[in-house]
Parts: C-alpha cells; sequence; structure tokens
C-alpha cells in the first residue's frame, strides 16, 4: 500500500550542524611556498622592467613620485597574498554524509556548499607538482549543474582525496544501479 | 548485425518502414548533394562569425570598390567560387553512419572530426528546414544531448522521412535499454505532425502576436543607437545631395511657426520609430510566423514548436528534461498581458551563455497571460501545483531590506562620492553633479528590491525578480543539482543570506532571505533530491 507520511521540517538534517573536518595541515605551507614563488617571479620581472624602464624609457618612467606608490602597492599585495591563507585556511573544511558532500569555505564571504552524490556526474583528483612534494591533491566534484554546482576541494591529503573520490564514485554505481531496479 | 526489436507501441510495419527510410546502418553514407548549400551557408555564418576575418574581407572590398566595378565584379566572383570549392569540399568529407545504438559522423577537411552519439544519450532531436530545402523538399537534422550547450551534430539535406524513421529508431533504441526514459514520449512511434494529441496545439501566434513581439524587441533600443550612425554614413556617402536639400528644408524650417517646427521634428521621429519597428516586426515574422506549440503524450508530454517565415524551425523537448521555467515581460508585455517563457533544459542557462543551446530552448515569444498556467501544469504536473507563477500571483514573499542598504552602498554611495573627488581637478564645482546618482540609484535600487521575491510549495520554488518589467524562475526541487548559502559581512550581522540553488540549467539566486529560512530551504531541497528515486532528465 502506497503510504505518504508528513515529514516534519524540524527533524531534517541540517547542513550547517555536521562536524566538520580540517583540510589537510600541510596545505598552508603549500600556498605560502607557491605564492612566495610565485611574488619571487613578480618582484623580479617589476625589478627588471624598472630597470629597462630606467635606462631607456621616458624620463617620467623613473621618476621615483610613480616607482615608490608602484613598489608599495606590489609589496601590499605580495603581503595580502602571503598572510591571507592564515585566515581562510582554517575556515575550510568538508563534510561527508551518507548522501551528501560538504565544503565550506570564505572569511567574510562564507559559503556553505552541497552537493547530492545522486546528482554527481563525475569526480576526479587532481595534483600540481608542488602538490604532489606535499603529498596534497585536489578533489572536484562534477554536477550536471557546471559552474555553481561543481565543488572543488583543494588542500587534501592525497589518500584522503583518492578514498573521497573512490567513495563517491562507489555511491554513484550503487544509486545507478538502484535506479536502475526501481525502473524494471 | 543485431536486429532491432520494434518498440512497445510501435509496430513492426513501423519498424520496417523506419529501417527502409533509414537506408543501410553500420555504412558510411553521404547526405544529399544539395546538402552543398548547407555547408555554403555554413561558410558564410562562419565568416561572419568570425570578426577579424570579417574585417579583413570588409577591408578587401573597399580596396576593390577604389578599384573600381570590374574589380568588385572579379573580387566577388573569386569570393563566391572560394566559398563553393570550401563548401563541396566540406560536403565531399562529411559522412554518417547509422548503427543500431549509435549515429556516427565523420567531417573536416584538414582537421578530421569524427562524432559518436549514442541514441540514449539524444535528448531532443531537430528538424530545421530553410527555404531553399522546402523547395526541395529537404530538412537538417540536429540531435543534443545533456552534456552539450550547443547541438552535438546534424544531418543536412536529409528527407522529412528520413527524420521521422530516424526519430523512430532512437526512440526504439532508447526503449530497448532497461533504465532509460522515453525521449519523446508516446507521440515517439508515429508521425512527429501527425498524431491524434497534436492535433489541438497548446500555443499559436498570429499576426498580431508578431507585431506585439516586434514592439517589444530589445533590438528596438539598439537600432535607435545606430541611427545617428546610419544617418553619418549617409551623410558621407550623398554629402552634396543632403547638403542642398537640407539646406533648402533649413532655410523652409526657419519660415515655420515654433508649433509647425515641432511638428516637423515630431514627424521625422516618428518615421524613424515606424522604420525601426517595422524591421523588427519584419524579423518577428521571420523568426516567429506560424508559431505552434503541440504538447503529446499524458505522462512524460513532449513538447513540440514549430516556427519560421521561410526557414521553418522545429524544436522538440520532452517533460522530463526540462529543469526550469524561465518567463519574463518588458513593459510593453505587461501591456499586452504577454510573457516571453523559456522552458530550459540541460546545460542551456546563462551559465553557458546567452546564446549557449538556443536550439534545445522551448520558447514560446508571446504567451497570454492566461495560458501561463496550463503550459506549467504541463511541465510540472502535480508537483507545480499551487506554485506563483505570475509576478502577482501567489505569496511571494520580499527579501529583506537590507538588500537595499548593501546595494546602495556598492552602486550608489561608492560612485557618488568616489566620481566628483576623481572628476573635481577637471571639472570642478560641477563634478558635484555627481552625486545626482544617489537618489536615481537609490529609485532603481528599491525598485529592484520591491520586484525581489520568492515563494515554493513542498515541491517547486519560484522567484520573482526584475526591474521595469519582472522575470519569474521556476523549478522543481528534485532537479536541484547543488545548494550554497553565501553570506557576507553584513548578511552575517543581520542574520542573513544568500542561498544559490544549481540547476542543470543554471543557477537561481534567492539575495537577502533570512539565514534560518536560506537553511532550511537548503536542508528541504536536499532531502527532497535525495529521497527522489527517479530520475532529474
Amino acid at each position: 500500500m502506497f503510504v505518504n507520511p508528513e515529514v516534519p521540517i524540524d527533524s531534517l538534517p541540517a547542513a550547517q550542524r555536521v562536524e566538520w573536518q580540517p583540510l589537510d595541515p600541510g596545505y598552508l605551507p603549500r600556498l605560502l611556498v607557491g605564492r612566495a614563488i610565485l611574488w619571487l617571479a613578480v618582484v623580479c620581472a617589476a625589478g627588471v622592467a624598472q630597470v629597462l624602464a630606467t635606462r631607456f624609457g621616458p624620463s617620467w618612467a623613473s621618476h621615483w613620485g610613480l616607482i615608490a606608490p608602484a613598489w608599495a602597492l606590489l609589496g601590499l599585495a605580495a603581503a595580502h597574498s602571503l598572510v591571507w591563507p592564515f585566515l581562510s585556511v582554517p575556515r575550510q573544511g568538508y563534510a561527508l554524509r551518507d548522501k551528501d558532500i560538504l565544503y565550506k569555505v570564505g572569511v567574510l564571504w562564507r559559503s556553505n556548499h552541497v552537493v547530492p552524490f545522486n546528482r554527481v556526474q563525475h569526480a576526479v583528483t587532481s595534483n600540481a607538482p608542488l602538490d604532489r612534494r606535499f603529498c596534497l591533491a585536489s578533489l572536484t566534484v562534477f554536477t550536471a549543474g557546471g559552474g555553481l554546482g561543481d565543488m572543488v576541494i583543494a588542500g587534501l591529503h592525497e589518500e584522503v582525496a583518492e578514498q573521497l573520490c573512490a567513495h563517491i564514485v562507489g555511491k554513484l554505481r550503487r544509486t545507478a544501479e538502484a535506479e536502475s531496479v526501481a525502473d524494471d | 548485425m543485431r536486429t532491432i526489436e520494434p518498440a512497445a507501441g510501435a509496430s513492426p510495419a513501423d519498424a520496417e518502414e523506419s529501417a527502409g527510410a533509414l537506408g543501410d546502418h553500420g555504412h558510411w553514407q553521404r547526405t544529399s548533394p544539395f546538402a552543398v548549400l548547407f555547408f555554403f551557408g555554413g561558410v558564410v555564418k562562419g565568416l561572419v562569425a568570425n570578426a577579424t576575418q570579417l574585417a579583413a574581407s570588409i577591408g578587401t572590398l573597399i580596396v576593390l570598390v577604389q578599384q573600381g566595378p570590374a574589380m568588385v565584379a572579379w573580387g566577388g566572383a573569386g569570393l563566391a567560387a572560394w566559398f563553393g570549392v570550401a563548401a563541396t569540399l566540406r560536403f565531399w568529407f562529411f559522412r554518417y553512419s547509422l548503427e543500431e545504438d549509435r549515429v556516427r559522423i565523420r567531417q573536416g577537411v584538414l582537421k578530421k572530426t569524427e562524432l559518436d552519439v549514442q541514441f540514449d544519450r539524444i535528448q531532443g532531436v531537430h528538424v530545421e528546414q530553410s527555404l531553399i530545402f522546402r523547395l526541395l523538399g529537404l530538412v537538417t537534422v540536429g540531435f543534443d544531448t545533456a552534456g552539450s550547450t550547443q547541438q552535438e551534430g546534424k544531418l543536412p539535406a536529409v528527407s522529412p522521412g528520413f527524420a521521422t524513421a530516424l526519430r523512430t529508431r532512437i526512440e526504439q533504441a532508447r526503449k530497448a535499454q532497461p533504465g532509460v526514459p522515453s525521449a519523446f514520449g508516446d507521440a515517439a512511434a508515429s508521425d512527429a505532425g501527425a498524431t491524434a494529441e497534436e492535433s489541438e496545439p497548446l500555443v499559436r501566434l498570429g499576426a498580431a502576436d508578431m507585431v506585439r513581439i516586434g514592439l517589444a524587441d530589445r533590438s528596438v533600443l539598439a537600432g535607435l543607437a545606430f541611427v545617428p550612425l546610419a544617418l553619418q554614413a549617409f551623410n558621407n556617402t550623398f554629402r552634396e545631395w543632403t547638403k542642398t536639400r537640407l539646406e533648402h528644408m533649413a532655410t523652409e524650417f526657419q519660415e515655420l511657426d515654433l508649433l509647425a517646427a515641432g511638428l516637423v521634428v515630431a514627424g521625422v521621429l516618428t518615421l524613424v520609430l515606424a522604420l525601426v519597428f517595422a524591421v523588427t516586426i519584419c524579423s518577428a515574422f521571420l523568426r516567429y510566423h506560424d508559431f505552434t506549440l503541440f504538447a503529446a503524450g499524458s505522462g512524460n508530454v513532449r513538447f513540440r514548436s514549430v516556427r519560421g517565415l521561410f526557414t521553418r524551425k522545429e524544436t522538440a523537448v520532452e517533460r522530463a528534461k526540462i529543469q526550469q521555467l524561465h518567463l519574463s515581460q518588458g513593459l510593453l508585455f505587461r501591456r499586452f498581458g504577454r510573457f516571453h517563457l523559456r522552458a530550459l533544459p540541460a546545460a542551456s542557462g546563462p551559465a553557458a551563455g546567452p546564446d549557449a543551446g538556443a536550439d534545445k530552448v522551448l520558447h514560446v515569444p508571446a504567451l497570454a497571460t492566461e495560458a501561463v498556467r496550463p503550459l506549467a501544469d504541463k511541465v510540472f504536473a502535480a508537483e507545480g501545483e499551487r506554485l506563483g507563477l505570475l509576478p502577482t500571483e501567489g505569496a511571494f514573499a520580499r527579501i529583506s531590506p537590507a538588500y537595499i542598504d548593501a546595494r546602495l552602498r556598492a552602486v550608489g554611495v561608492a560612485p557618488a562620492l568616489v566620481a566628483p573627488a576623481a572628476l573635481y581637478p577637471y571639472f570642478g564645482a560641477a563634478s558635484f553633479w555627481c552625486l545626482a546618482w544617489l537618489p536615481l540609484a537609490a529609485l532603481v535600487v528599491w525598485q529592484l528590491w520591491r520586484r525581489h521575491g520568492y515563494m515554493h510549495t513542498d515541491d517547486a520554488l519560484s522567484k520573482r525578480g526584475g526591474l521595469l518589467g519582472f522575470t519569474i524562475d521556476a523549478f522543481v526541487f528534485r532537479k536541484v543539482q547543488a545548494v550554497l548559502v553565501r553570506q557576507s559581512p553584513l548578511q552575517r550581522r543581520r542574520n542573513l543570506a544568500t542561498l544559490y540553488v544549481a540547476l542543470a540549467s543554471g543557477a537561481v539566486k534567492v539575495p537577502y532571505i533570512d539565514y534560518a529560512a536560506a537553511c532550511r530551504l537548503r536542508d528541504y531541497m536536499l532531502y527532497k533530491v535525495e529521497s527522489s528515486r527517479g530520475p532529474w532528465h
């Protein structure tokens, strides 16, 4: 017999009350090293540009009234880029429930993203050379929603990322089998 | 090779007819040689779409014009020959192969591509018939799948019987697969345009609707913007003639009294407006003449629209594939009591670009207000009951007034303060006129806030927006792909949040609602998605 009991809204599991898992402790140093390398390259390029501008450029290009603020802006941007991970990384986290995966991110603008497993198209792990040096990987969960629907969790330990990916793919397979049986 | 079993509902005679119309399957075949026309059009469209090539072509044309008419004729002939050769080569290297469960298309002259589309992935089959193909009795068939934003493959210059047979073949292959829903509903096994259920169209647009569409066309504004440029170009070309005429008119104009001068100016403006509207109305006739929307089947309803004066376009989408309904109504459409409705399937929303998947979207360009509910009932069925679909119906909850505060700070106060400071050295006290932006921005933001609203039932959500007109986005919870709750610092202080709902057709944003309400909605949507056992497409 078909039954359709009413579901009390308050009894639904609340996504904000999950126990968040922190990212891998190696993620913060990895971000700092990556950004330090990037800013080193930027500073070198800016230094070369200044030397060239002083030697071959117009006279206003070597005026300290222009150069000093430019270097100050560059320094501020570099400092922000290097300090920000100390604030952002501790505020990121993920949680795995039986039927979905959650990810929280953001310092000022805080987001809480949930993707149900039965809407996942596929999941991918990836790691750049620097990630491999720190034994880290990113997990990307793709939905048909694309863009906003996709979830990227960076800063997971390689093994954790692989386990999560395998878990999600397994869930996908079981969901597909269940739907197939239901259709039959 | 395995024989395809006829699907339930399709007679063996249908299957035989289908096999006969499709010819040998599993072999690479060419379409009709008239497909050269299709490829010719493709070469021209490709040239127009590529701005660099177009600029080079215009530059060449200018050089040729300067050389004299003979060079223009030679240049034109050379270009036509080039297009002809390119189209013939494309036709020559275009092959398709129909197999029992897939269609393969091989094409490309230098860069070879081979497309392999499985029938069970196909979401819809679209049939297009240009004026030339109408005269030749041919059509172009296009397929699309859930993951693509554009039509994935096209078979040009095939017979309408072939198109129908291909549709039947795809349906048979899909039905043969367990767990795959019917792609074309109950009507698929029969001729697309001849079922008894389709004999009664759901929506039909007449000449008056074409006029309404033309008048409400936003390209009118773009057209008006081009009027000065067009006048300038005209003046440059016929400088002497216009100079004489204008001098003559100016002399006469000076002799007119104020009322008569005003009438002349109003007459000229009316003439320009009439010309622009004539163009947009003609464009509406070209695109939507004899627009008819059919709905066939009782369970998984299949919608089919046909439209167009010269090029007849047919779009077919089944109910299960529709992810979201988007209704929009500008000022004129409000006056006319009409809505522009778009039923968005997967990968067709704004996220994929304004024109992405345009061929996949089922749209009704001028839907009467009283026809919105019956059509939505067919799309959402029982899940859409009590859902507010018209801006004035249903209890749309307003978003928080904090929206006004946040938006006004971003688009009102900040520019109004920065602009005078930045412009003062150049314009002096006149730069303080920038402060006039503040009340205007306040008015716009207040109006946006008034328009924003949302309402939901147990199964679906409807979100209202707009500025002068209205937009409505409606979807059922079962189709949600992901949910995101975001809080800015201001929202955190006031315990508010913005809810983003990712659908396969794009995202719907409900800004500045109570944080607890956003969380409850998110949890409820997740419950509906995670407890749903049916396919979302």
